[in-house]
């Protein structure tokens, strides 16, 4: 191999480890599809907040979604969790009269990152809302911080 | 004495006489790369005669120089200048990558289709998702009451009490 050549490799694989990994974590998951499909329409509120804007909670992401009245969303919702579901841990989860209410979710590690998908539905399914969560802190902490009772 | 002389270049291409004539040129610097090769192959040989020390020591030293020079100054020098030119490109282009990826930080929020970037808004959205998740505890624990054992005993005695 000539030497410019192996100089490019060596140059292409420095830049690929220089890049922050965190950028995709979020784009892995199926549930990134109901930010992009409805996070812009009319009865849909989606937030996004990361970096220093989270500083009191130690998080480095945070995207939430709330979907008003649209039962397609709301199936096509639960089909993204399920399929994001797979090799995850479940926190938690309630059903109720047969219909998903509440799931909390552990997504494995990345980045030495811990991502945690929250999901609720009342019992009427009107209101549908998806959190999404990245934080270096403990599962436990992070939720204890959050769902603590006000 | 030609005789001589023609002898002892036997095998270099040239003849004393005309390394006596490319030795003048050599002095007034006119010589080319390969006439100098020829005087020095010719001046090299042994039983040259006296004449041509002078002209051995020059040529000798020059080449003696020559060979310093090569092996110490040019593959230390240049081949550093080349990889530290080329650590420097790698790291320039690293550091470009890295500033043009890393994020920024965000805040904002999409209400009905309609972007919003106040931070306290931003936040007071964020906070209402999380309540909506938070108030889920509270389905499992009236779930639960239900069947609670002193609530299923008083239920099932209630048949009899005729109430």
């Amino acid at each position: 191999m000539r030497r410019s050549t192996k100089l490019c490799f060596l140059l292409l694989a420095m830049m690929a480890l220089a890049l922050p990994q965190h950028l995709s974590a979020q784009k892995d998951l199926q549930i990134s599809k109901v930010f992009d499909i409805y996070g812009k329409k009319r009865g849909v509120t989606m937030v996004e907040l990361s970096g220093e804007m989270l500083g009191d909670y130690n998080l480095s992401l945070f995207k939430s979604i709330v979907i008003n009245d649209d039962p397609a969303a709301g199936d096509f919702i639960r089909k993204c969790i399920a399929k994001d579901q797979e090799g995850a841990k479940k926190v938690k989860q309630v059903i109720s009269s047969g219909n998903l209410s509440t799931i909390i979710l552990q997504l494995p590690r990345k980045s030495r990152l811990n991502r945690l998908i929250l999901y609720n539905a009342t019992s009427s399914g009107y209101k549908i809302t998806l959190v999404y969560l990245e934080s270096r802190d403990e599962v436990d902490d992070i939720l204890n911080l959050l769902l603590k009772k006000k | 004495m030609d005789k001589i002389m023609q002898f002892f270049s036997k095998q270099t291409t040239i003849s004393a006489a005309e390394a006596d004539a490319l030795l003048e040129k050599y002095y007034e610097g006119f010589t080319s790369a390969e006439e100098e090769r020829l005087l020095h192959l010719f001046l090299s040989q042994p039983g040259l005669p006296e004449r041509y020390e002078a002209d051995r020591a020059m040529m000798g030293y020059f080449a003696s120089e020559k060979q310093v020079l090569k092996p110490v100054k040019r593959p230390v020098i240049i081949p550093m200048i080349r990889w530290a030119s080329v650590a420097a490109a790698l790291i320039g282009g690293i550091f470009l990558v890295r500033s043009m990826m890393i994020e920024k930080p965000q805040c904002y929020a999409y209400v009905d289709g309609v972007r919003v970037t106040d931070m306290t808004a931003v936040k007071a959205e964020a906070m209402q998702s999380i309540d909506a998740i938070a108030a889920g505890p509270d389905e499992v624990a009236q779930t639960t009451k239900q069947f609670q054992t002193q609530q299923i005993v008083k239920d099932q005695l209630s048949v009899f009490s005729g109430n």
